[in-house]
């Protein structure tokens, strides 16, 4: 056998390790909320971390001011569940709100999975600092030393069982504490010895009700007087450039206030007084593009096609180059095709506008549902000449985010409509639109390669990979800095996870990353659901090559430090074999694990069957095991894995973006199918307690596993291993017979 | 036109003739909690109850429901009392997450079980598959459904 070394190579990326890391890197700081003082007051200073955020009121009526959007990744509740614990409330109790720009200084707003990560220690270290201030109040009410009060629900005890509440603690007054002057206060929620009351239990998500009652959250819910209805002609790709406009006959329709076309800013609108004229408007508008770009489906697939880019050599980038053995007798040697995927939320982009005067000059306010207001702000700001202070961004509730809702187009048509008709403007973009301007998951391929000793150790990994960019675009930086940012290192987003957690004792791992002729972008869990498809799908066909245990296979090549991960393939482990799953031709149970940004800890199993009379896999059970330290909201991690299993199935069987007519070519829900209520498994969630590790997100990890789980799961029942998503059904053998 | 919403007539400018039921409903009515969700009736979010069935109000021409009693998120319990069985099931089973689909859902949940107050799985699935959630509120949008119906069997 003839034996060949990797040549150690020293790339640009060696060189600038760790750079993607520091692009990539968050500072955030707490400062006090300037607009928020007068509404409530507040028991905080600028210096104090956090504390701006939370008030209690005259009445003793606790506000806070939720510095994560939420999207319905629950981690709102967390930090209002955090607040509670510290001041000894029910979260229920708490009063939530949202931030405008103009409430808050600017921040870098998170998105879900970093939402408890970042600010669980700082929101609860300021809610014991002004529970202890609260206790220091109310000890000089009734001229007792602050030890003399013990908690109590809403208050404190004196001696004597006296209570006093938040309210005569405060007496009335506005309270405004100089950093020095505030009390340390430990913090509950992260004593071991406390017996929490509200982290850790299941509280009811913020605005729940206003849900259930159809209240309004959402950006299109916002009615402003004498608002009007405006929506722009999306162009059929980021290159295409607007050659003619046609009116024909768009201004003549009844209730059109005005066709508006501005090519330089490839601005092509209507603005109307119902939303029907405006449909109708928009129907005759002809628009005729350029579109140099034109693309098709198997263009696509050749650009990130990891075998045609390793003929021509090494990939781009060298993440891990050691001294693999790169001879062709690999135990396993498979390849793994992953398509375009759209976000498909369910609320569509909106935004309203609205210029009026405030002290003499023009300003703006907008309300959007966005991951980021501030960057909405500035962006409104660059595109009216304007200072940011005169751009007011309302956060509202957003309808599905998936990391899909970092974006400014939406809020740029409204302001610019807006502007032109003087009106307050909404809009809303049609299903179509959402689809075609959708900052989609890029197409990735991947080729991974283990070979092992005979006792099932790993001796050499490879994995190499071409993917779409996903951070490394126009929203991080403009041309020409993005072209340099993309010379000197790779897309840290698409190489999530790109490194296996097992051990080896050479790994080689390198990827591509490639300009795709479509948006691309944020995508649940960025490049690490397809990286980890690869990693853990060849690991299953490992342990089948092996003819050994697949969870004991992954526990012997995992190293001493993913003790973490080892105690979930334990306890998933435990769990399954206590269920043994339902034995018969065409079931069948499949097993991966996971780890996501070093903090979520996840082990996952789904049980399926073939129902050959629907010609279909069904998912008949998902047994998950996450270990996320600190479980803030156990309910809201349970709903988390629940909407990544879901979103795991349509993976599998469902998903992928349809490219036609030269482009992206979705137009509804019909072209693009997503799981549904019949797709739905049992489920058994396993929280690990963690209760002395700082807590993590939970929003993206559970993706990771669960799609290989339900690929492996697949090859159980059926043999059939999913090279390629989603499955043709057609493929599977056996599929067919009855 | 007047239109007939959650037991109250409503007058409706002719400019809003031509409008779908949606649109009036949410943009000149007020009724924001009915959703604009794709606009061809695949997605379930913009459910509403006509003459007592579930409609995708996108898919109707406003001066069809003329004369029609229409019955939104809004209006599903009267006036005084707090939740309706359904909506408080779903706090029950903390079903929402983002929460956009959910009033679609709940519109279309209800009309079931007025249907069917005992609904097995099957039925549930059949009756709700066409309510997209992207989610994947599923799981507990069923559990919900199943404790509405024991409460409303319970009430009964």
């Amino acid at each position: 056998m003839k034996t060949v070394k990797a040549k150690r190579r020293f790339t640009r990326r060696s060189l600038l390790k760790g750079a993607g890391v520091a692009a990539a890197g968050l500072t955030v700081t707490y400062v006090i909320g300037r607009h928020f003082v007068p509404i409530l007051p507040s028991l905080a200073t600028p210096d104090i971390d956090g504390v701006a955020w939370i008030s209690v009121g005259p009445d003793g009526q606790i506000s806070m001011l939720s510095p994560v959007h939420e999207m319905g990744q629950g981690s709102s509740l967390g930090l209002a569940q955090i607040v509670a614990e510290e001041l000894n409330v029910e979260s229920s109790e708490i009063k939530v709100s949202f931030p405008s720009t103009r409430d808050v200084p600017h921040m870098r707003f998170t998105t879900g999975s970093q939402a408890i990560a970042l600010h669980a220690r700082p929101v609860a270290d300021a809610a014991a600092r002004l529970r202890e201030e609260l206790r220091r109040k109310a000890a000089a009410v009734i001229d007792v030393e602050p030890a003399a009060l013990a908690d109590a629900k809403g208050g404190f005890f004196a001696p004597e069982k006296r209570f006093l509440s938040y309210s005569d603690a405060v007496a009335g007054e506005e309270l405004t504490l100089a950093s020095e002057s505030l009390p340390t206060g430990t913090s509950y929620t992260f004593d071991a010895t406390h017996e929490n009351r509200q982290v850790g239990h299941d509280a009811l998500q913020i605005q729940a009700r206003e849900i259930v009652m159809g209240a309004p959250v959402f950006a299109g819910d916002i009615l402003r007087p004498n608002m009007v209805y405006g929506r722009t002609v999306q162009a059929p790709a980021p290159d295409a450039r607007i050659l003619a406009v046609s009116d024909k006959g768009a201004g003549d329709v009844s209730g059109v206030i005005q066709v508006i076309i501005d090519k330089p800013r490839r601005l092509v609108g209507v603005v109307a007084e119902t939303p029907a004229s405006l449909e109708e408007a928009l129907k005759r508008l002809e628009v005729q593009w350029d579109r140099p770009g034109r693309f098709s489906a198997e263009e696509v697939a050749d650009r990130v096609d990891v075998d045609r880019a390793l003929a021509k050599g090494d990939l781009e980038h060298s993440l891990v180059d050691e001294d693999v053995d790169l001879s062709s007798d690999w135990t396993v040697d498979l390849r793994f095709d992953q398509p375009i995927l759209h976000h498909a939320a369910q609320e569509p982009r909106t935004a309203v506008a609205e210029f009026s005067q405030r002290d003499g000059q023009e300003v703006v306010d907008i309300w959007t549902g966005t991951q980021d207001i501030f960057v909405n702000q500035k962006k409104a700001a660059a595109d009216l000449g304007w200072s940011t202070d005169r751009v007011t961004v309302h956060a509202m509730r957003v309808g599905g985010g998936f990391g899909g809702r970092v974006l400014y187009d939406v809020v740029r048509e409204a302001v610019l409509l807006a502007q032109e008709v003087k009106r307050p403007v909404k809009v809303t973009w049609s299903r179509r639109d959402e689809f075609l301007a959708d900052r989609t998951r890029p197409p990735s391929s991947h080729r991974v390669q283990i070979r092992t000793d005979a006792h099932g150790q790993i001796s050499d990994w490879r994995h190499a990979c071409v993917s779409g960019y996903v951070l490394l675009t126009e929203l991080m930086a403009p041309q020409p800095l993005l072209s340099g940012m993309r010379m000197v290192m790779h897309d840290f987003g698409a190489a999530r996870e790109l490194k296996a957690p097992y051990s080896a004792r050479a790994r080689r791992i390198e990827m591509s990353d490639v300009d795709l002729p479509f948006h691309v972008g944020e995508w649940r869990s960025l490049g690490a659901a397809p990286n980890n498809f690869a990693i853990e799908s060849a690991m299953d066909e490992l342990a089948r090559k092996l003819k050994r245990d697949p969870l004991d296979l992954r526990m012997q090549n995992l190293g001493e430090e993913r003790a973490r991960l080892r105690n979930c393939l334990t306890r998933l482990k435990t769990i399954c074999d206590a269920r043994p799953g339902a034995p018969g031709k065409g079931r069948g149970r499949g097993y991966a694990c996971g780890i996501y940004q070093e903090h979520s800890y996840v082990a996952a199993a789904f049980d399926v069957a073939v129902d050959h009379q629907r010609r279909r896999i069904r998912a008949e059970h998902c047994t998950v095991v996450m270990d996320v330290g600190l479980a803030v909201s156990p309910d809201q991690i349970r709903a988390q894995i629940e909407g990544c299993a879901m979103m795991a199935i349509g993976q599998l069987w469902k998903e992928a973006a349809p490219v036609g007519d030269g482009g992206l070519s979705a137009h509804g829900f019909d072209d693009y199918p997503i799981p549904t209520m019949s797709d739905v498994p049992q489920f058994e969630i396993d929280i690990v307690d963690q209760g002395s590790t700082p807590p993590a997100g939970v929003g993206q990890a559970p993706i990771i596993a669960l799609v290989p789980a339900l690929a492996n799961a697949l090859r159980d029942a059926t043999g059939y291993r999913a090279l390629k998503l989603p499955i043709n059904f057609d493929d599977i053998p056996g599929i067919l017979d009855s | 036109m007047q239109l007939r919403v959650n037991g109250s007539l409503h007058e409706v400018p002719d400019r809003w003739k031509k409008e779908t039921l949606l649109t009036v409903l949410r943009e000149h009515l007020g009724l924001v909690g009915t959703k604009f969700g794709c606009g061809d009736g695949a997605c379930g979010a913009c459910t509403v109850h006509v003459e007592g069935g579930v409609v995708r109000s996108c898919q109707m021409r406003a001066s069809g429901a003329e004369a029609l009693e229409i019955v939104t998120i809004e209006g599903l319990v009267g006036t005084g009392a707090d939740l309706h069985p359904v909506q408080q099931a779903w706090l029950d089973e903390r079903v929402a997450q983002c929460g956009f689909c959910q009033a679609g859902q709940i519109m279309q949940a209800v009309a079931l079980l007025k249907e069917n107050p005992a609904p097995d799985e099957q039925a549930i699935v059949e009756h709700m598959n066409r309510n997209l959630c992207r989610c994947g509120t599923q799981a507990r949008v069923q559990k919900a459904i199943q404790r509405a119906a024991r409460e409303l069997r319970g009430q009964s």
